[in-house]
């Protein structure tokens, strides 16, 4: 199993959060911000490129931009821990072929309905689009798709199912996960320090922690989309 | 997306790059002795860098690894063992943790196998070579002639320099400053100029090999500067 955590720069991009609040301006948290400018980034600025086994460190990526789906979830998780945010990565396989995907999720400190609505208003902020569908998993808090290659936005599944995702009409599941490893940063967001905190305080679970690195043969996420 | 949104994205990239201590540093190193602006994760870029620039690319074959043994002929064995650098001579040594850095690094980026050697065989004595210019630093298994197992890590120190580190390292001769060819470098000027090879993919052709021969496969290399050498240290005698 691939260890992509060992992998990140972590620390190296801490000045994210000072650049994107720079450029990019909103009345939406700050969490919902940096999540989908920097998938944003990620998905429209690196190109597809088939590169193996190695995979690049956050920094040359950069460089380069230029990646598979692990060169590019490796990149946009380091960049989201250093925005303080949490991240799943889960590997899957890929239905009726020997092919395997990485991706990430991107870790929300909010119930998941409420984060929907939040990233769909920080979408429309921001990059004058309503995403509709969005899915997400869920254990202790809500996780949305972030696939830099595959997810037109934060929550897109629609490329995905079909080949990478089992849907039977009323739910939905990844295909064959072979493991997820959550990566939690030590900045990730308090509900509290979001403009929009609500009376769902006792929703927030940014302060668990689920240990450093979990790998997993398979999971049972619960997993559900908002349309 | 609107086109200012879009452009937007791309002004945020271009600030990313250039807010990362990324490859333009590198020119920075030469200019400011003593005084780097590394933390470990980039002195595991440089010494990626330089093994992917010296190990694998000039010498065009599998990676070697140096003994350790006495090499006065200057040997480099050929096999399947790496000769990797790493790292930093700050007091001490260099940390568990660092180490971790650096080979996860390597590991990462060149499916590179490194094996044992935790914990105190790790930290370095600070052994300083110069070839082509540049600072390396052996490991303490290597000091004491002990042959590594599956690695032996040298490094380039990019933290700061110390006259007692040098003399206490050094032949003693010369504590602060290294003369290759009638020409006087000091450790980060060397250094940078190394870098700066790496990053212009041309090393600096001023810099020869003094010493003992590098032969590799029948072939001097010292001749072409295709290999590091290990003179400069014990008298241009190495690691005897």
């Amino acid at each position: 199993m691939t260890n992509y955590e060992w992998k990140l720069e972590k620390g190296k991009y801490s000045f994210l959060p000072r650049i994107i609040d720079k450029r990019f301006h909103t009345s939406q948290p700050d969490w919902a911000k940096y999540a989908v400018v920097l998938h944003e980034l990620v998905s429209e600025e690196a190109e597809y490129n088939s590169t193996g086994s190695k995979i690049p460190a956050a920094s040359e990526m950069l460089d380069k931009m230029s990646g598979d789906c692990q060169d590019q979830t490796l990149l946009l998780t380091n960049l989201y821990y250093d925005a303080g945010l949490d991240i799943r990565i889960v590997s899957l396989s890929k239905i009726n072929e020997d092919k395997g995907h990485v991706l990430p999720q991107v870790g929300v400190p909010v119930d998941k309905n409420e984060a929907t609505d939040i990233l769909r208003d920080t979408y429309q902020d921001l990059f004058d689009t309503r995403p509709n569908k969005m899915a997400w998993t869920t254990s202790r808090k809500p996780y949305f798709l972030a696939d830099p290659v595959w997810s037109d936005y934060i929550g897109d599944r629609s490329s995905l199912t079909g080949s990478y995702i089992e849907e039977d009409g009323n739910s939905w599941d990844f295909h064959r996960v072979k493991f997820k490893q959550t990566i939690d940063s030590p900045n990730s967001p308090s509900e509290s320090s979001n403009q929009r905190s609500t009376a769902s305080q006792s929703r927030n679970r940014s302060g668990e922690k689920m240990g450093f690195l979990e790998s997993l043969d398979c999971f049972a996420d619960a997993v559900a989309e908002s349309l | 997306m609107g086109k200012t949104n879009k452009k937007k994205l791309g002004e945020l990239l271009d600030s990313i790059q250039q807010n990362s201590t990324g490859k333009d540093d590198f020119k920075d190193l030469g200019q400011s002795r003593g005084h780097v602006k590394y933390g470990i994760r980039d002195d595991a870029r440089t010494v990626a860098k330089l093994t992917e620039s010296v190990a694998v690319h000039k010498w065009g074959r599998e990676p070697s690894y140096f003994s350790g043994e006495n090499n006065a002929d200057g040997i480099y064995r050929a096999g399947k063992r790496i000769s990797f650098l790493n790292t930093l001579i700050e007091s001490g040594g260099i940390t568990d943790y660092e180490l971790r850095e650096a080979t996860a690094y390597l590991k990462t980026h060149f499916d590179i196998e490194i094996n044992g050697h935790e914990g105190s065989d790790f930290k370095l004595s600070g052994s300083i070579l110069y070839s082509y210019g540049i600072p390396f630093i052996l490991t303490k298994a290597a000091r004491e002639n002990r042959r590594p197992k599956d690695l032996l890590l040298i490094g380039i120190d990019t933290r700061e320099y110390s006259t007692t580190r040098f003399e206490s390292n050094f032949d003693g001769s010369n504590p602060d400053k290294h003369e290759i060819n009638g020409n006087i470098y000091y450790p980060v000027e060397a250094q940078g100029m190394f870098l700066e090879g790496l990053n212009t993919g041309n090393l600096r052709s001023d810099v020869e090999i003094q010493g003992p021969s590098i032969i590799y496969d029948g072939e001097n290399l010292s001749e072409k500067n295709q290999i590091l050498d290990t003179q400069g240290f014990n008298g241009g005698k190495a690691w005897s």
